[in-house]
């Protein structure tokens, strides 16, 4: 069975881009456009991994990762922030509330499988 | 990266929109305020740009959203106060955008000029005038040319809790060299002490293979740093180390600790922040396709429905039935498919509140615009076409409506002027109202000017709405001195047309010294029409009930001819032109038997100009389809398109421009119809090309 991905970013394109990407490396992919949608798509659905944008409007992406840690269910779950490269302090911040680790954007389709594949199985 | 390319369309109007909420918002700045919801907003746009256009390599475009990203993201942490000014120039700043945003799109460079200016203002403001921040210093470890590295790695708690693997990291590190791993599994205790959260295991790991370099095993461990024990060591051919690298887990952590002080807890406000309906973005074309399709699916529908008619019998009660509810889930299917067309007014209200601000500057003027009906949808294309009528008008009612400051205290009104756009549906039409508190028109002014351009004549007599509806006559200018806000003789005459265009109206109600408010009505699609379905001699037509002011049945004697051939009527007054449909369509009579009484039905044109349309009956009013003769055939003059009516026959929708401008009657004019089978034939035709 496929590995299910919730892509999570108010941005259509960079969930298009997520998408697009791990489709094609046979990844189930979810969308949610902001933390609060993924919270929602999280009590419904099961995922291996989540990526998520920090910058959103509802719900940042810091306080996603630090609710989904929250649920038994997302406790063992990787976690990837989208962060831009000045980012430092988001990063760290990410962590803290428990992301498994982060992609720097702009990134290409072999960066973000790279690092997937260091995270989930 | 060209398998890219196919998300730039979405990230193209993803900045639309973006740019949109934009604008909309940082109108709404004010210095020394310090509104988080709106800086955020901004905030968001800008970074969100900016992601996209690193990811297409629009350099000029991120490295200008970088500088203004850094600039959005100091004011909304507080560490910048907006100051007189800075309101405008994040305005400024965003038009710049806008701009840079075109160029990417039209695959152009942009002009430069403001947009260096802008940049060099917002640096000043961060206070780092160096350029980009973009590319951290990456550590300059030089290339490994050894044999490999030596690595312990000891995972702490803390880095299980972040669902971080050895497993795959070890995988990672396989990908990279031939990997020799140990295990160290002393710390483990016995299994009922054992705490499963807890990090027991440490790994002795031997990296093999030539041009390893150690970035690339550091960033095997990027995730890591700080939650384990990590030591990296290379390995020469010698197996001497020549290098050590130990993670500094108490740094990190402080570092950790400054960052989520310093992050600014907007959750509360994020939260607060509208709530996005979740949508999805589909190809207009495809839609558009949909609607066609569900069009045929009505007709088809409407001609079972006749067809079947007969029935009426109570053997087919049950057929009849299911037609029945076939019918109702049609039009149901109908209505679904056309509200998928229909978007909110908010889209292009939020245009107006800059075009307010901008212009009362400009003008000097004191003046609040009110949004109302927002929500209020339409069908896409209306609200596109809306734009410049709609601008047109408030830049009128600003400019010519509102008085100055001084001119409304000396009036006993208050400073400020109020211009309020509303909109609303109402008996399947929507309402469009552009109204000020301003002097209104000036009835005696409105009514010399237009006998000096030789509109009326001076003896007219003429009522309050005739005269107001004046300024909408071609050629027709209010303003005693031109400016340039509103323009030049181009106005409310060009309004009208394009709203006609859409299938509305529009009309003025004004009260001297109190303002005036115009009313759009417009049909809420373009896609179906309602429509009067008229016969002349055995033929059908289609007449847009929004033209059709009112019917009359003439007495014989108001009719006189014409020495041209032509024929008028008197109405109240009034002598209109009469077109004889039959004529105009040159339909051969003969062998159809002549009505008793024709009626006339009295149209209006976009130019306010009303003609009397002779027809031998009324059949009754009917929505349909409209369908392009012009894709589907050629255009004919006095035709505006087809519709396919439940008889399955098609039928021609009249155009009352063309007909009121034709000469009538001439064999040549017109489409050459000799009989009903005909008619069928070309258009139909026509339909299946």
């Amino acid at each position: 069975m496929s590995k299910r991905v919730l892509a999570v970013d108010d941005s259509k394109t960079m969930r298009d881009m997520v998408a697009f990407t791990l489709k094609r490396e046979g990844f189930d992919v979810v969308e949610a456009e902001d933390g609060v949608a993924a919270i929602e798509a999280s009590t419904t659905g099961d995922y291996d991994l989540v990526i998520s944008d920090v910058n959103m409007p509802r719900m940042d992406g810091i306080t996603l990762v630090g609710k989904l840690r929250e649920n038994p269910k997302f406790r063992a779950t990787p976690i990837l922030i989208l962060t831009t490269e000045a980012d430092q302090t988001k990063k760290e911040a990410g962590k803290a509330a428990g992301a498994t680790g982060w992609i720097v954007k702009p990134f290409d389709p072999d960066q973000l499988v790279n690092v997937v594949r260091r995270v989930c199985r | 990266m060209n398998e890219l390319e196919q998300f730039k369309q979405t990230f193209f109007e993803e900045c639309e929109e973006l740019l949109q909420r934009f604008e909309e918002v940082a109108v709404t700045l004010v210095a020394g305020a310090n509104d988080a919801e709106v800086l955020d907003d901004i905030f968001r746009t800008v970074h969100s740009i900016k992601a996209g256009a690193g990811a297409f390599k629009f350099q000029r475009l991120a490295t200008y959203c970088h500088e203004f990203e850094s600039y959005m993201d100091l004011v909304r942490g507080g560490k910048l106060q907006l100051v007189e000014g800075d309101p405008d120039l994040v305005i400024q700043a965003g038009d710049i955008l806008q701009d840079l945003v075109a160029a990417a799109r039209a695959g152009v460079e942009a002009q430069t000029g403001l947009e260096d200016e802008i940049l060099d203002i917002l640096r000043n403001k961060i206070g780092a005038p160096q350029a980009d921040g973009g590319e951290d210093a990456v550590d300059t470890t030089d290339d490994a040319s050894g044999a490999g590295f030596a690595i312990k790695f000891r995972p702490h708690r803390a880095m299980y809790e972040t669902a971080n693997e050895p497993q795959l990291l070890l995988h990672a590190l396989a990908s990279l060299g031939d990997l020799t791993v140990s295990t160290d599994h002393q710390a483990l205790p016995e299994l009922t002490k054992l705490d499963p959260l807890e990090g027991y295991l440490a790994w002795t790991i031997q990296l093999r293979g030539e041009g390893i370099s150690e970035e690339s095993v550091q960033e095997v461990f990027e995730f890591v740093d700080g939650d384990c024990d990590l030591e990296i060591t290379a390995l020469s051919a010698d197996a001497g180390a020549t290098g050590s690298e130990t993670a500094a887990p108490e740094a990190v952590e402080q570092e950790v600790v400054a960052a989520s002080a310093n992050s600014p807890a907007s959750e509360a406000k994020a939260v607060a922040a509208a709530a996005q309906s979740t949508s999805i973005r589909v190809d207009l074309e495809r839609i558009d396709r949909l609607v066609d399709m569900v069009g045929e699916l009505v007709i088809a529908q409407a001609m079972a429905l006749d067809s079947l008619s007969e029935l009426v019998d109570i053997r087919h009660v049950n057929q009849l039935q299911a037609l029945e509810d076939l019918t109702m889930r049609t039009r149901q299917l109908q209505e679904g498919v056309m509200a998928v067309r229909m978007q909110p007014l908010k889209a292009l209200f939020s245009r107006f509140p800059r075009v307010v601000r901008d212009l009362s500057k400009k003008l000097d003027k004191n003046v609040r615009l009110e949004l109302e009906g927002e929500a209020t949808e339409v069908d896409k294309t209306i609200i596109e076409e809306l734009s410049d009528p709609l601008t047109h008008m408030i830049r009128n009612c600003m400019d010519h409506g509102l008085e100055t400051p001084a001119e409304r205290t000396e009036a006993g009104k208050p400073e400020q002027g109020v211009v309020k756009l509303s909109a609303e549906h109402r008996n399947g039409r929507i309402l469009i109202r552009v109204a000020d508190d301003g002097r209104g028109l000036n009835l005696e002014r409105v009514r010399q000017k237009a006998i000096d351009n030789g509109l009326i004549e001076e003896s007219a007599e003429l009522s309050k709405e005739e005269i107001e509806a004046l300024i909408f006559m071609p050629g027709f200018s209010t303003a005693a001195e031109i400016s340039d806000v509103s323009g030049r003789g181009v106005g409310m005459d060009v309004v009208r047309r394009n709203i006609q265009k859409l299938g509305g109206r529009v009309t003025v109600e004004s009260d001297e010294g109190r303002g005036s408010t115009f009313t759009l009505a417009l049909p809420l699609t373009l896609a179906v029409l309602d429509g009067m379905l008229i016969s002349v001699a055995g033929e059908r037509f289609v007449v847009p009930l929004s033209t059709i002011v009112e019917t009359v049945c003439p007495d014989p004697s108001a009719i006189r001819e014409l020495p041209d051939g032509s024929s008028v009527m008197s109405i109240r007054g009034e002598t209109i032109r009469l077109v004889d449909v039959c004529g105009a369509m040159s339909i051969d009579r003969s062998g159809q038997p002549e009505p008793l009484r024709k009626l006339a039905v009295i149209v209006e044109t976009e130019f306010g100009r009303r003609v009397g349309l002779i027809v031998d009956e009324l059949l009754g009013q009917q929505q349909v389809v409209i369908k392009s003769l012009e894709a589907n055939y050629r255009s004919i003059s006095g035709v505006a398109g087809t519709a396919i009516l439940g008889d399955g026959r098609v039928r021609l929708i009249l155009d009352i421009d063309g007909l009121a401008t034709m000469d009538v009657p001439r064999a040549d004019a017109g489409l050459q119809m000799k009989s009903p089978t005909d008619t069928n034939r070309v258009a139909s035709g026509g339909q299946n090309a």
